[in-house]
């Protein structure tokens, strides 16, 4: 281009003044290359308002908690799930106290059909440690019952002594898994950074995990629920795990 | 929560957005942006109580790119292979650019070519035409005059509106 570029910036940017503005207007009718980079400006500039998209969902979500974890832990007190931010579902539970726990000594948990054998025997390709996948089995629909574990029951996965529990909430179940050890992470697992104790997310299929470990002693666990991954940590909180 | 921690996350939350899109086109990872995301807000809870500073929207990202300017150097002293610098073409595009040959071109294609825009442009129009800052905000974001901006800004345009144009010649070729 030979025309001075700060002219074209002007321009651009709306800073001319009228006169200068309808001179720069019959420059562009004789001026080839201002000509052009006035248009590629402007495809540009349309082009890139594809790209104004949003944050994913969820991710509000999780910086509200991961927030709400630094308050907590600033403030010493307790994390709480604000009302007005929580999910929808969140919001009419706590309204109409309608959670049903059903856990402990009631509850039936159906262990898909050979699902620990089948670990044992696959564990190599299975990407997951065999905590995690144990637990994800028992929510994974098509497998044939087998082996009925009673809620609460201690079981030994992947050598970790586990507790098993599933709660469920309208219809939804969800199963948790707790221990006194810290438990192996996904590897697409995502740390939730400058939470303490150390959150972890991740995605099993259509199943969202989320667990929190604490140090040798005191109670690791994680979740797994059909839920949207954003609901999770105040699925989380509501259930007292965290 | 108490009433920093909320009165921090209704300032903040609603830029969540234009965060993420600055976190996203400097990282390309989906993951990376999230995390980079996460840490932005910490960092500025942390100092909320003495943001005195710009606009909520301006400071956020200000956290935004710093932090990811110190992971990117963390990241350069590990990785030994360095990309060769882009050629640089000042001039106007070659070929005309009208819009309808442009209607049609996908997300992805813009997003592919922006990456290929030098840093220092790709930047200066991320903060102006994704993240919706004024020249005078940008400017004072990235420290150079704006007078900088607006033409970093110019040959960032004029060199995505030529790569377009490949991307579009390239999805004709079968």
């Amino acid at each position: 281009m030979t025309c001075p570029e700060q002219r074209i910036l002007s321009f651009l940017a709306g800073e001319l003044s009228p006169e200068e503005e309808r001179r720069f207007d019959e420059h562009l009718l004789g001026c080839e290359d201002c000509w052009r980079a006035v248009q590629a400006d402007r495809a540009a500039r349309l082009a890139l308002e594809q790209l104004r998209e949003p944050a994913p969902a969820g991710l509000q979500g999780r910086v509200a908690l991961s927030v709400a974890l630094a308050a907590s832990e600033a403030g010493g007190g307790p994390v709480e799930v604000d009302r007005g931010r929580a999910p929808s579902f969140i919001q009419r539970a706590m309204a109409t106290r309608r959670w049903h726990l059903v856990a402990a000594a009631s509850l039936l948990v159906v262990v898909a059909a050979g699902s620990f054998g089948w670990l044992a025997a696959s564990r190599a390709a299975a990407p997951e440690p065999a905590q995690v996948a144990a637990v994800v089995a028992m929510m994974t629909p098509g497998s044939a019952p087998t082996t009925v574990l009673r809620a609460g029951e201690h079981l030994v996965i992947g050598g970790q002594p586990v507790v098993v529990r599933a709660y469920q909430l309208e219809g939804t179940e969800e199963i948790v898994a707790t221990s006194a050890r810290p438990f192996p992470l996904p590897p697409t697992s995502h740390l939730l950074t400058g939470s303490s104790p150390q959150a972890w997310m991740a995605t099993k299929g259509q199943l969202s995990l989320y667990g929190v470990n604490r140090r040798p002693g005191g109670e690791s666990m994680f979740l797994v629920s059909a839920m949207p991954m954003a609901e999770m940590p105040q699925l989380a909180a509501r259930l007292d795990l965290i | 929560m108490d009433d920093n921690g909320r009165a921090f996350l209704d300032a903040a939350l609603p830029h969540i957005d234009v965060v993420y899109r600055v976190a996203w086109h400097t990282s390309r990872d989906h993951h990376r942006a999230e995390d980079l995301v996460q840490e932005t807000y910490l960092r500025a809870f942390a100092a909320f109580a003495g943001h005195r500073g710009p606009s909520t929207k301006a400071w956020l990202v200000t956290i935004c790119l710093n932090l990811a300017r110190s992971e990117g150097r963390r990241r350069s002293r590990r990785v030994v292979e360095a990309a060769l610098p882009e050629a640089y073409e000042p001039e106007a595009p070659n070929v005309n650019v009208p819009e309808e040959a442009l209607a049609n071109i996908d997300r992805a294609s813009v997003s592919r070519a922006l990456a290929k825009v030098p840093e220092e442009q790709r930047l200066a129009i991320v903060l102006m035409d994704l993240a919706g800052h004024s020249a005078s905000e940008v400017a004072e974001i990235l420290g150079c005059p704006r007078n900088t901006v607006l033409s970093r800004v110019f040959r960032g345009r004029q060199r995505l509106a030529s790569l377009l144009v490949e991307e579009d010649i390239n999805r004709d070729v079968p």
